[in-house]
This record gives C-alpha cells, structure tokens and sequence, in this order.
C-alpha cells in the first residue's frame, strides 16, 4: 500500500532524535501553556510563531502539532481541576469532571480524559493518514473556482454555524475580511488601505490579530471586570478501577466516531462534536442518575475523545486543501506561510518528506502526551495556582514579545493595543473572533482565487454554477444557512400547534 | 434601546464609511485579473454597512438578539476602570519605550503595570519575575535564534 509506505518514511523522518526532541518540547510547552486559564493553543502556537524563524519547517511545524495537542490535553486538565473551564470545547469536559472532582475523583476523570484522549488522536490520526492522500489527489482536480467556493463554505460556516448570532458572525468575518486588505494586493500590486503609513504597506500581520484579540482583549477585559478566582479541587490518585475502564471504552470510542467528521468538513470548531457525544452518552448510560449530579465518567470520556477526534481531523482540510477551518488552523497556515509553504495537494507532492513526517510525529505526540501527562500531573497543577497578576502580566509580555519580533517595529505594538482593545469590545459584545481570524487569512487567498477564476473564465459569472464540483459545494454552503433556520422553524411552528392544541 | 449596543453598529457603519471612503485611491484598472481590484473592497464595505444598520438597529429595538445569560448582568457587575486603565498604560508604555529601554526593560515595566492593574501591589516581586521571564527570552532570541533585540538600545548596546 503505498500510503503505508509514506507513513513509514514520514517515521523514519519523525523518529530522528532532533525531531523527536522538538516534539517533546512541543507537548511540554503546550500542556504548560495550555493548563494556564485563559490561554487556549490558537493563542499558544501564536505567540511562539517568532521561535520557529530559523528553525527547519519540519522541526517547528513537528513542535506546533505537539503544542496543539498539548494545549487540548492541558485544557482539559484545567477543567476539571479548577471550576472556570480554559476554552469552549472543554465546556462539556467542565460540567461533569467539575462534579467528579468535588466528589473526590478527579483522577479518575482526569486518567479518562488522558487515555480517552490518546485512543481517539491515535484513532484519527490513522484516519487521516488514510483519508488525507485521496483527498489530496481529489483536490489536484481543483481549479481556481472550486478552490473559491470551498473557501465561501468555509466563510459561511465558521460565521453562520458556530456563535449565537448569525449578524454578528457575518460583522466579525467582514472585519476580518477588511483587515485583510490592508497591504498590497497581489494582482495588481498596489497597495490598498495603508493610508500612507509605511508600516501597513505590508498589511496587518495575522499574529499581531491573534495576540491582540486573544491575548490583550482578555487581559484588558478581565481587568475590566474582575472574574472571581476558580475554586480548585483536590486530586488523589490517578487511576481508573475496572467500572471506570468498562464506561470508558465505548465512550472513548462512540466520541472518536462523533466527533471525526466533524473535524473534517468545515464547520469549524470543537463545541458540537462534544455536545453531542455528552448528549449521546448520557442517553445510552447505565448510570444516568449520575449525569448532573456526582458526575459521570461517561460524560468525560466520551466528550474528549470527540475532542481530540474532532482537533485531530481539522488539520485534513488544511493539509489537504490548505483551507484552515479555526483558529488555530489559521495560524497553523500562517505557520506554513512563513516557510513559504503552501498546504494543499501540490505539499504532498513537493514536500512530501514533511507532510508524512508530520503525520507521524501526530502518533508519536499522542504517545508523548499520554507519558508526559500522568505522571507529570502535579507539575501541571502547580501551574494552575499562578497568581492571576503575575499570569496577566506573563501572557503579555510573551504577547510583546510575539507582536515585537515579526519585524522590530513599535508600529506592531501600537496595532497590538488596537486590536486588544477591539478584542475586549467583541468579548464585552459577544461577537465571535474565529470569523476575524479565517477572514484575515483567507480573504487574500479567496479574492486571488476569484480574480483568477474569472481572468480564466474570461468574466463570466455563471462557471461556478456550471461545474460540477463547484456547483455542488455551493449547494452544501447554501444548505448550511438555509437548513437549520428551516429546521428551526419548522421545529418552533410544530410546538405552537401542539400548544395550541393542548389548550383548546 | 440599548445605548451600548448602538454604538456597536455606529461604529461598525463608520468603518464601512472607512472603506468605502478608501475606494477611489484605488484604481479600478483590471488588467489581467478579471476582477477589479475595487471589488472586494466595495463587497467588504457593503456587508460592513449592511451588518452595521442591522446591529444599529437591533441596538434601537431593545439590544441584540440571543446574547448569553451573562450578558445581562455585565453593565451591573463591578467595575474596575482604574485596573483596565492600568493595564492599557503598561501596553502604551511598552510600545513607547521598547525603542529605548529595550524589551527588557520595556516589557519588565509592563509587567509592574499589568500586575498592579490586576491588584498586585508588590512591585519588587513583579519586577524580579518580570525579568526572570524577560532575560530568558531575551537570551534566546538574541544568541539561539539570531533576531537582534538590543538590550539597552538607548545606551547603544
């Protein structure tokens, strides 16, 4: 099989001691990271982007897969240990490890979630590793116009899909689409929106975004409004007994399954793959009084495999494609962008070595992180007692530090406030920041794509409606919106009847 | 009417009057694009005016639409203005005096700053561990990575 004989080469290049040493300092990082509250691995690979530029592409994107996963593993350590959950999709981790640890297992919850973890990454790392090469060879069919739609799918759903509000998701995405346009344009070369200043003839650095709505918009909001510091719970021993092993399994198992496609199509996010799996495990346990109550192990088994399942599979349509569908795709890309690399099918063709490389040291983090995190849990738990003056006061200056080393200009840190304090507005305003950052990155590729499609079609609207492949993902991205708004509808129409049949 | 979400939609209208007050310093010339290069600017600021009226007049009948349970009691929870201003003067103080001070310095400052808006009144401790996290990296940059971050620029080093 010749994939199997890619995936053998990409350990060959994976198991070299430098590679092997970066991925650990990769895993390292991104638990110790991630286990600070407030700091999510969108954030973490952001703020270390300025490490990696001279360190070898393989190397740095090997030790950003390491923080990724790190980062997710570290955050749900948060979430159960302390009582204010690190990120969204560690909500669900939150709600029943929470109960679990006040009623003295949070070992337990914290060995389900580790192991539960590294089942599902391993699971759909070999899933992609299948999956990834035929959608490469399928996308070297993709001319300029598919490449376009599929970028508008992923504009609609990360700005429709995830977030309350349709209006502010479309608002958030335009900003970042015009944030994008600051700089040259490639086509025509001239430079749009600096207003004259010299430092904006190259745009608006995605990193600076990242930081400044990520890192400075939560430090200033946070300040702004003082949270109450998380209560923590106390830890005993790691270990699961044999009902707790029992409830895992297929917990484990029934969250990879949920939450893989979910990772894969553009849809953005973690949140409903874990929603969903705690909804399906509560459904099908034997121990429902649990839920809600002194926690089930279910409940955090099944919600991180889906996970780390969904994680695992958002970097198919990044590696595939070179479409990031979250945040931290996104600067996964710019990531990708500072090696002057493109990801997409030409990568697996031209670079190969790396893209197989990077696939193995994906098993070889889920190992790494399995090893590193048992034993090394009092490490992490220490972290969490960081007074929070000192956490705020650290994350910024790495924040600086981030904005500071791109090109050595205080110009960069003026932009860092700007957009912090752009951050805090949309924290304040619930206005989803995923749309700032897609948009960002993916406006200039859209708009290059759309000027070619057309310069080739010779200006005629109509080709994406008569290929094929094109005309189809514009039936999925119009479904998207228009299905779970009729769904909704209908939904809501069928209660009123039934209300009003009650009634009379 | 919600005072604080019209602004919202005010403001975003004003940076759509941004971009579209951009457009004619861009020339429209095609060439061999097949598009404009006016065009996405002017669809980016449509959407933005277009987004700004809804919020400005959702602000108008009552506030946003499906904002979360906590929202509510934001405008009633403590403030703490001087905090935020704090810390908003570490950042400004970082981005004026990096050019001078170096990072060091500049960022260890922030880090006093930052602290004390965040209740931190131990200014000694702030400082030492504003270096401990400082010098390190500092290090790194300069002898590992090879990216010039002069130590006391002032000073000519």
């Amino acid at each position: 099989m010749d994939t199997l004989n890619q995936l053998m080469h990409g350990f060959a290049v994976a198991i070299t001691p430098i590679n092997l040493m970066w991925a650990l300092v990769g895993c390292f990082l991104g638990t110790a990271i991630g286990v600070l509250p407030g700091i999510g691995p969108a954030l973490t690979v952001a703020m270390l982007l300025p490490l990696t530029a001279k360190v070898e592409p393989t190397a740095a994107l090997i030790m950003f897969a390491g923080i990724y996963y790190g980062a997710m593993y570290g955050g749900s350590t948060t979430s159960i240990l302390m009582n204010t959950p690190g990120e969204s999709s560690t909500m669900v981790t939150a709600m029943e490890g929470n109960l679990m640890a006040k009623n003295g297992r949070a070992g337990p919850a914290l060995a389900t979630a580790a192991i539960g973890s590294f089942v599902a990454g391993t699971i759909a790392t070999v899933l992609l590793s299948m999956f990834a090469p035929v959608a490469a060879d399928v996308a070297l069919q993709f001319g300029p116009g598919e490449y376009f739609m599929i970028m508008l799918l992923a504009f609609t759903t990360v700005s429709a899909v995830l977030g309350s509000s349709l209006l502010r998701g479309m608002t958030s995405l335009f900003l970042g689409l015009g944030i994008g346009l600051i700089g040259m344009d490639s086509l025509s070369g001239q430079t749009r929106y600096s207003m004259n200043v010299q430092e904006l003839y190259d745009g608006v650095d995605i990193v600076v975004v990242a930081v400044g709505l990520f890192a400075v918009g939560e430090a200033l909001f946070n300040a702004f409004f003082p949270q109450p510091e998380g209560t923590f719970n106390k830890l005993g021993s790691v270990h699961m007994n044999k009902s707790d092993w029992k409830r895992s399994v297929p917990a484990w198992i029934r969250g990879t399954v949920i939450g893989f496609p979910f990772g894969l199509i553009p849809a953005g996010g973690a949140e409903i793959p874990t929603f969903l799996s705690y909804a399906t495990e509560k459904k099908l346990s034997d121990h429902k009084d649990e839920f809600g109550r002194v926690g089930a192990i279910e409940g955090v088994a099944g919600p991180e495999a889906a996970n780390n399942a969904a994680v695992t599979a958002t970097l198919a349509p990044l590696l595939t494609l070179g479409i990031p569908t979250s945040n931290t795709t996104a600067i996964l890309l710019a990531a990708f962008q500072n090696y002057n690399l493109q990801p997409g099918p030409m990568l697996f063709q031209t670079s190969g070595d790396l893209v197989w490389g990077l696939l193995a040291s994906l098993y070889i983090g889920n190992v790494m992180l399995l090893v590193l995190n048992l034993p090394a849990i009092g490490l992490w738990v220490r972290m969490l007692r960081v007074p929070t003056p000192l956490l705020y006061g650290g994350i910024l200056i790495f924040a600086g530090l981030g904005a500071y080393g791109i090109r050595q200009s205080w110009f960069d840190l003026l932009l860092l406030f700007v957009i912090g304090l752009l951050g805090m507005a949309m924290r304040r305003f619930d206005f989803p920041t995923a749309p700032v950052i897609v948009g960002l990155i993916l406006g200039p590729m859209a708009e290059k794509q759309l000027r070619n499609a057309l310069s080739i079609g010779q200006g005629d609207w109509s080709l994406f409606i008569k290929q094929p492949i094109s005309a189809t993902i514009l039936a999925m991205t119009v479904g998207v919106v228009v299905i779970p708004r009729v769904l909704r509808w209908h939904a809501s129409r069928t209660t009123a009847r039934l209300e009003a049949d009650n009634a009379a | 009417m919600k005072p604080s979400h019209v602004s919202i939609g005010v403001a975003i209208l004003a940076v759509s009057v941004f971009f579209f007050a951009g457009l004619p310093g861009i020339s429209g010339d095609e060439g061999y694009a097949g598009l404009s290069p006016r065009f996405v600017p002017s669809l980016v600021a449509i959407g933005l005016a277009v987004c700004g009226a809804l919020l400005t007049w959702q602000g108008v009948r009552g506030g946003f639409r499906n904002m979360p349970e906590e929202d509510a009691e934001l405008p009633t929870a403590p403030h703490n203005f001087k905090g935020f201003l704090w810390v908003a003067l570490g950042l400004v103080a970082n981005m004026a005096l990096i050019g001078t001070l170096g990072f060091v310095f500049s960022s260890t400052l922030m880090m006093v700053c930052v602290a004390r808006g965040y209740g931190s009144r131990r200014i000694v401790r702030d400082a030492l561990i504003g270096l401990l996290l400082t010098v390190p990296m500092w290090a790194l940059f300069e002898f590992l990575l090879g990216i010039n971050l002069p130590l006391l620029p002032v000073a000519g080093f």
